[in-house]
């Protein structure tokens, strides 16, 4: 247990938590401007996973090229779910139970794709074994996965994509405006449930490219759906409900808890650390990493 | 609330089901039966903060398992004290744990809270998994009890954990938690101790639910972390509430059966198939009938003119 030993967990958490960061990225998009919870992001980014999956072992497709079509297909899934499933509770109040309603309305959703995951590609683990799954670039002796590099990349990448799209495009602009003012937005011609639909779609895609990463970097089940997706609630919570660069913070972050608690203590509590790191966040700090300027 | 005629009720429910128990002959029937009382008696627990006050809680299989372990400890360390008191410890127990811990988690709001109690059900679960003292995956046997007494005791309770909740809904108290629930400023300006009321709620939610978990170590006689402490069994408690009817004690139990059921029907279906079920059912309800199966039901009979001609509605008297 040297430096170098403890400089490699803590990379590789980076690595791990990357995945993290994307889904809570998936979240932020969603929750901190639109106020809408999911639960489904998560076997979201499993269903994309399998997708790449199918991509890879039927037609020989690399998963990022699949890439192409599965985004797409999942921002069309996402509009439609938002559309039909999530709509009913776009009026309700928070304190009138919005937010139970459409948790349990994706959690719904979510326990059904993993029903259908289950029978479509089983119980059993699957593997997306490219040629470049594991490579890695050598520093001395510590080894950097070059799948890790490419997610983290990503991360930065779609994070200034979701900045542009907010500060410069008129999507991102009537976005903002649905979130700051519902009624003057509609009374300027915003079809809010559109842009919400349009949104969630956007949060689809990118659940699924964290999915990727993730089939990159392990073997897949369908029961990971809805642990993933409270790890990256986690992230969001830590970075400060709405703020996008908190939950990449606190996404990593918690890939190095995770990281450093089996390298250093026990391997079978890395998940009850990330936790733990919740509960003892929330007693400490609840605003989070990053405080929200507004509501 | 008529107390007198929901006990004469509950009295003649548990006639109906010892009848049961008795010409089955603690067979699959009553198993199932029993089983499902198990989480009536969390679930009507778990509803009183997560129905009636509105703060979901994912992890009371926290408190569950806590009521099977303090079962399952004693025996497994060798002692034997009266079942009876195991059980009765493992209530006490879950409320205690319950206590400490709505310091720090019911600072939250809705879905901090949510994750929280989740995460908080995730590290008992890999805790006890891991624990040597605590006999980690090895388990514990708890000797097993006379079927018959153990399932009338569990229907007893059941019951009673129904008409209790009832009547304690129906108390002051009940009045604070809806208040808090749908108009929490104007409770507090009231004079509602919100974080107080809401404490009782997770207190005595808890200690319902640590018994129903130490009846269950007795029921299984066999207690182990990944049957106690896991997602699937904090899932359950709550859905049965939840498609039911939260915020109603007859709708909790009703859900129960629902869930349950459907566990059993489709476990021969295919592989994972309740969860298919489930899912499907979770997204209807809550896109029809918001409140739950029960509530729904109440309405419609309202609508019938043979039985609305009570002075009160139905569903303000199921609460």
């Amino acid at each position: 247990m040297g430096i170098a030993g403890l400089l490699q967990t803590i990379l590789g958490g980076i690595g791990e938590g990357s995945i993290y960061a994307l889904l809570g990225l998936s979240f932020v998009l969603i929750f901190g401007k639109l106020r809408i919870c999911s639960v489904l992001h998560g076997d979201l980014a499993v269903l994309g996973a399998y997708t790449a999956y199918w991509s890879f072992s039927l037609w020989n497709i690399d998963p990022f090229l699949s890439m192409v079509y599965s985004l797409p297909l999942f921002f069309g899934g996402g509009y439609f779910i938002q559309r039909y499933f999530l709509r009913p509770f776009m009026a309700m109040e928070t304190w009138k139970g919005r937010y139970q309603g459409q948790i349990m309305v994706t959690w719904g959703i979510a326990l059904v794709i993993m029903a259908l995951e289950y029978i479509f590609w089983t119980g059993t683990y699957r593997t997306i074994s490219t040629d470049y799954r594991n490579e890695a670039f050598f520093v001395g002796d510590i080894s950097i996965p070059i799948v890790h590099l490419v997610s983290i990349a990503s991360i930065f990448g779609i994070y200034f994509l979701i900045t542009y799209l907010l500060k410069k495009t008129g999507l991102g602009i009537a976005l903002r405006a649905c979130s700051d003012n519902r009624t003057a937005a509609m009374l300027a011609g915003i079809n809010y449930h559109r842009i919400c639909s349009l949104a969630f779609g956007i949060s689809a895609a990118i659940s699924v490219v964290a999915g990727i990463f993730f089939a990159l970097t392990h073997q897949i089940t369908p029961s990971l759906g809805l642990s993933l997706t409270f790890k990256g609630w986690v992230a969001v919570i830590m970075g400060g409900m709405g703020s996008l660069g908190g939950v990449i913070v606190a996404g990593l972050l918690l890939g190095v808890i995770e990281s450093l608690t089996a390298y250093l203590y026990i391997p079978a509590l890395k998940e009850a650390a990330l936790y733990a790191a919740l509960l003892v966040f929330l007693i400490a700090r609840p605003e989070g990493l990053f405080k929200q300027a507004k509501n | 609330m008529n107390l007198k005629r929901w006990c004469l009720w509950g009295a003649a429910f548990f006639l109906l089901f010892l009848a049961i128990l008795v010409g089955n002959r603690a067979g699959f029937l009553s198993n199932f039966i029993v089983y499902t009382f198990l989480f009536i008696i969390a679930g009507e627990g778990w509803n009183l903060l997560g129905g009636y006050i509105g703060e979901i809680s994912f992890g009371h299989a926290v408190f569950f398992g806590v009521g099977a372990y303090c079962v399952g400890l004693p025996i497994g360390y060798g002692y034997h004290p009266p079942l009876a008191l195991l059980v009765v410890l493992g209530g006490v127990v879950s409320a205690l744990l319950a206590y400490v811990l709505s310091f720090p988690l019911l600072r939250m709001r809705g879905f901090p809270f949510l994750i929280a109690t989740f995460g908080l059900g995730v590290i008992f679960q890999k805790v006890f998994h891991i624990s040597k003292f605590l006999f980690s995956t090895r388990g514990i046997f708890v000797p097993p009890v006379n079927d018959y007494l153990l399932y009338s005791i569990i229907g007893a309770l059941a019951i009673g954990s129904v008409v209790f909740t009832r009547w304690l809904v129906s108390q002051n108290i009940g009045l604070s938690f809806r208040a808090i629930r749908d108009a929490p400023d104007a409770a507090q300006m009231a004079g509602v101790n919100i974080f107080r009321t809401k404490m009782m709620a997770f207190v005595i939610g808890a200690f319902m639910t640590g018994i129903a978990g130490a009846l269950f170590a007795l029921y299984r006689s066999y207690v182990q972390p990944v049957t106690c402490f896991s997602m699937a069994i904090s899932l359950t408690i709550l859905l049965g509430p939840y498609i039911g009817g939260i915020g109603t004690v007859m709708g909790a139990a009703i859900g129960a059966f629902v869930v349950l059921g459907l566990e059993e029907v489709s476990r021969d279906l295919f592989v994972h198939g309740h969860h298919l079920f489930l899912g499907a059912i979770l997204i209807i309800i809550m896109l029809t009938m918001k409140e739950g199966i029960w509530p729904t039901v109440l309405r419609y009979l309202e609508k019938i003119p043979l039985l609305s001609s009570r002075k009160e509605s139905a569903s303000e008297r199921a609460g």
